[in-house]
């Protein structure tokens, strides 16, 4: 079937102006997902290539971006042919309990201001490497795209709640391979074992 | 006209909303207690201040990975053959 036959092509400087502006956004969407630059600039290529094709299903005066990032994922999982479900494991509890651990474990250990402090580059590449790409997504979609939780969520097709639960365990993740990295290149001062340094909780 | 009392709120609450109210996806009320309890709780200010800057730290590190011109020109090569440079 010819691609091009079937569908309305916008103008090139619609094209440029809607969606090619969002290119740095997928790009590092796909390279997210993809752990791979060239995987990444592959997704990112036949994500303009289907809107451009598609264009007939874009909305006009629509969120673009939400749009291309959802093309982008659709055909990233696509690629993937998972067969995998996710066992969800989220449990908000244990994440809460678990960032005020990891804060206070920070904090004995004089790493307090460690993410103002070093070249994080390298540890936070291994942490993302390290984590299924549906807790990259969240972070990329919230903490780098300013998602709100519910656009996030319309994005990912998953519950807020979820949202949630993922962006804080993935947080955590990283933030343990940000503090585990500092410890092996020497920031740390041992942990206090002695009393003095408890927390009074009010 | 007595000033409205913001109602204390524990630390446990603080820390477990402490992402949702950096993220501001809390209601204003909340968000206005848990501001209060800052204002007032080193503690929770030092963990707040800690998760802040994680959260400027990612957001840094991950916007610098974005698509290079080669990669727009590929992609603009790829549409071209789709009728990208053609009038509409």
């Amino acid at each position: 079937m010819d691609l091009a036959e079937n569908h309305v092509q916008p103008s090139e400087e619609e094209f440029r102006a809607e969606a090619l502006r969002w290119l740095p956004n997928v790009a590092r969407y796909a390279r997210l997902l993809t752990r791979d630059k060239s995987d990444a600039d592959d997704l990112a290529q036949e994500t303009f290539l289907r809107a451009y094709l598609n264009w007939r299903t874009f909305r006009p005066g629509s969120d673009c971006r939400k749009w291309l990032f959802t093309i982008c994922r659709h055909l990233f999982l696509r690629t993937q042919q998972r067969a995998r479900r996710i066992v969800s494991v989220d449990d908000p509890e244990t994440d809460v309990q678990g960032t005020a651990e990891l804060y206070w474990d920070a904090a004995a250990s004089g790493l307090e201001h460690l993410f103002d402090r070093i070249d994080l580059g390298p540890a936070f590449e291994r942490g993302l490497r390290g984590m299924e790409p549906e807790y990259r997504e969240v972070v990329m979609l919230v903490d780098v795209e300013d998602y709100t939780y519910a656009d996030a969520a319309e994005t990912l097709g998953i519950p807020v709640g979820t949202v949630r639960s993922r962006l804080f365990r993935a947080r955590r993740l990283l933030q343990q391979t940000l503090i585990e990295h500092a410890r092996d290149i020497g920031l740390a001062r041992p942990p206090v074992t002695q009393g003095g340094d408890e927390r009074v909780l009010t | 006209m007595t000033p409205p009392v913001v109602e204390h709120i524990p630390c446990e609450h603080v820390i477990r909303s402490v992402w949702d109210y950096l993220d501001d996806e809390i209601d204003a009320e909340r968000r206005e207690r848990i501001r209060h309890h800052l204002e007032l709780c080193d503690h929770c200010r030092d963990q707040y201040t800690f998760e802040g800057a994680f959260l400027r730290s990612v957001s840094r590190l991950l916007d610098g990975d974005a698509g290079d011109e080669s990669l727009r020109d590929r992609i603009e090569a790829a549409l071209v053959k789709h009728g990208f440079d053609k009038p509409a």
